[in-house]
């Protein structure tokens, strides 16, 4: 987007770009960032993290959740690399087609590429596929928003949220009622 | 006392391995010759106990935690030769050297040798590598206080207390 390529971030220089810390930081390296477009890096598991005595006791494995969690903190460096995104903190919106095809145990090393589709308003669009060996272990495709970009494009009445009720359908809500107008969330 | 060389998976590890998290500093071995060798390897990552302490904003392994991790490879060695498996091992005497860092997203690879093991006392040497650039050493003697106790004098007191610690 503007030209400029990252290559082989450490611990420190990952930790400028996104706010997750230790026990919740799941990247090693980012090989590669293209800004506003993808992002390549890589975690090693290794018996001395905190799942692994519980996950479980005689037969190690990575849950689900960390692997999730793994896919997007570099999914996080396809955009969170922009300068205008640097060191902002970030909030799911959704997860879908979540798929793991591989037991991961500690001594693999989880190698991932994340795209980034569209960043828009806050608003982050992509997928992140993960590897072992070479052979594809996990895929996820993903919303995440940034907060501190997003809440300057809602729409606001003198700085005051204006009253508003949720729309519920059928036990779920799918979207809010503001001042007489529906704004139904995006499908 | 030439055996077959075999591998090590992370479920296997734990039979042999008396350590367990937040101490175990190996994952995998990848070639053991039972009472001989061992090679093998373990991952660093940012997910782990020392790395907001040491050192914040430049993480590293510490060099005890390196002594740690190059004498459990030297402990499995031992441990997988027949009627060893589990047992506690002592830290006699550790000699080490640190010719580069460690650091999250590196793979130490280990390989231990055993120099002498006679009456519950072993004698080794273990080097570590990243990437193939040796990245430390060690000189190290140990006791397996189960064996070395069958060989005290009757009588001799300050026996070597087992199972209370682990061996560092």
């Amino acid at each position: 987007m503007n030209g400029i390529i990252l290559q082989n971030l450490d611990a420190y220089e990952i930790q400028q770009y996104q706010q997750n810390r230790y026990p919740c930081f799941f990247v090693d390296i980012i090989e590669e960032a293209v800004p506003g477009k993808s992002a390549r890096g890589y975690k090693n598991f290794t018996f001395n993290e905190w799942f692994f005595p519980a996950h479980f006791t005689d037969e190690p494995n990575v849950p689900g959740f960390i692997q999730i969690e793994t896919l997007t903190q570099v999914f996080l460096m396809t955009f969170l690399t922009l300068p205008e995104n640097k060191g902002k903190k970030t909030d799911f919106i959704s997860i879908k087609n979540a798929r793991f095809r591989k037991k991961i145990v500690p001594g693999n090393r989880l190698d991932i590429e994340a795209s980034l589709d569209s960043f828009r308003h806050g608003l982050a669009r992509g997928h992140a596929e993960g590897y072992v060996n070479g052979e594809p272990a996990c895929s996820l495709e993903l919303e995440v928003a940034v907060p501190d970009v997003m809440t300057k494009f809602i729409p606001r009445s003198g700085g005051v949220i204006p009253p508003y009720k949720f729309i519920v359908e059928s036990g779920l809500s799918v979207g809010v009622l503001v001042a007489g107008k529906e704004i139904r969330y995006a499908a | 006392m030439q055996r077959e060389a075999f591998s090590l998976n992370e479920t296997e590890l734990l039979k042999y391995q008396p350590n367990r998290y937040p101490f175990l500093l190996i994952d995998r071995v990848t070639e053991v010759v039972p009472g001989r060798s061992a090679k093998g390897y373990k991952n660093l990552t940012n997910n782990e106990w020392w790395i907001p302490v040491h050192f914040p904003g430049d993480p590293n392994m510490p060099g005890c935690l390196q002594v740690e991790a190059m004498a459990q490879m030297l402990t499995v060695a031992i441990l997988t030769a027949p009627g060893m498996e589990g047992k506690i091992v002592h830290g006699y005497k550790h000699a080490g050297t640190f010719h580069q860092e460690v650091r999250p997203g590196d793979r130490l690879d280990m390989e231990a040798e055993i120099l002498s093991f006679r009456r519950g006392l072993c004698k080794g040497i273990v080097k570590g590598f990243i990437d193939g650039a040796l990245a430390c050493e060690l000189e190290s003697v140990i006791i397996i206080p189960d064996v070395f106790n069958q060989f005290r004098p009757k009588g001799a007191d300050n026996k070597i207390r087992k199972g209370e610690n682990s061996h560092g």
